[in-house]
């Protein structure tokens, strides 16, 4: 893949053909496992209209990708997980005509975003995956949509497979599992109760 | 990538003028030639247009000639004819100009020969 980052930072054209055709399954796929189902209504294509946005901004801002810091698929995948996360919203709000009404639970009362804490107090991968060792699979996927920075309702019911349900059933799944994590948070002495 | 998705990014890819999917299907439809027409004008094996679709179009001169060629040659299609097909949707849609401009302000542009 490097090599071929080299290439599109020099011009090849025919490089973006190369890299959609080795890189674009393995994006769907890294999608399809982090968003398993959709709001009924959304778009199924979504996901891969968001990997199609990941390479193209790619493709257009090479020079944005530092080899120092991740690896070529690594950046892309998150690139995907965010263009994905602004499609689901979008699509939200196409769909119900209205925005998320959840935007306070990773919140606490002194306006801190709690994901924003974490991500500072926990010092290094191995409190991070010590934390998720407990968890479920849909609070570790909530969870690392939490790291991201995200907290749409909607996103995080794409990720725990929940698309399926009525919108009031779905806030009040996700609104649970967000609960759990944050009493999980808690009993790790990361933040206050 | 499987059929499916090569056809769905090849249709993302024909709404921007950053690709030659853009520049073909901008091409088939100020011509009304069909797709298979504008393969037989490139001389190429019909598997191969979504491939050449997926490309970078070619920049402005003086490197338009350079990626006109690589992307012939590497799917086998004719160098002239895919040249004459991006000239003349640039000249019909106006881009050409607007390209040679950006391409001029690149240029211009100390320690950043990097296309946008």
């Amino acid at each position: 893949m490097l090599d071929l980052h080299q290439r599109l930072l020099s011009d090849d054209p025919v490089a973006t053909e190369e890299i959609f055709n080795i890189a674009a399954p393995d994006l769907e796929r890294h999608l399809q496992l982090r968003f398993p189902s959709l709001a009924a209504g959304v778009d199924p294509d979504v996901r891969t209209l968001a990997v199609y946005e990941a390479l193209t901004d790619y493709f257009k801002n090479p020079g944005k990708y530092d080899s120092s810091k991740s690896g070529l698929m690594t950046y892309l995948r998150m690139a995907a997980r965010r263009d994905m996360q602004n499609l689901l919203k979008k699509e939200s709000r196409h769909v119900s005509g209205r925005v998320s009404l959840e935007d306070v639970e990773f919140r606490q009362s002194d306006g801190n975003d709690i994901s924003e804490r974490v991500a500072e107090d926990l010092d290094g991968r191995s409190k991070i995956e010590d934390l998720k060792q407990g968890m479920t699979s849909e609070e570790r996927a909530v969870f690392e949509l939490m790291l991201d920075g995200e907290r749409g309702t909607e996103v995080a019911a794409a990720a725990m497979s929940i698309g399926h349900l009525p919108p009031g059933e779905r806030a009040r799944e996700v609104k649970r599992v967000k609960d759990r994590i944050k009493k999980r948070i808690q009993r790790k002495g990361i933040i206050r109760k | 990538m499987t059929g499916d998705m090569t056809r769905k990014m090849v249709s993302l890819a024909s709404r921007d003028p950053f690709y030659l999917g853009w520049h073909l299907a901008s091409y088939s439809e100020i011509t009304g030639m069909s797709m298979a027409e504008v393969v037989r004008e490139l001389g190429c094996l019909p598997e191969t247009v979504d491939s050449i679709s997926l490309c970078r179009a070619p920049r402005a001169e003086p490197h338009f000639r350079e990626d006109i060629e690589a992307v012939a040659d590497r799917f086998q299609a004719r160098a002239d004819k895919l040249a004459r097909i991006v000239r003349y949707v640039r000249v019909s849609s106006g881009t050409g100009v607007l390209l040679a401009a950006r391409d001029r302000d690149l240029e211009d542009a100390p320690n950043d020969s990097r296309d946008g």
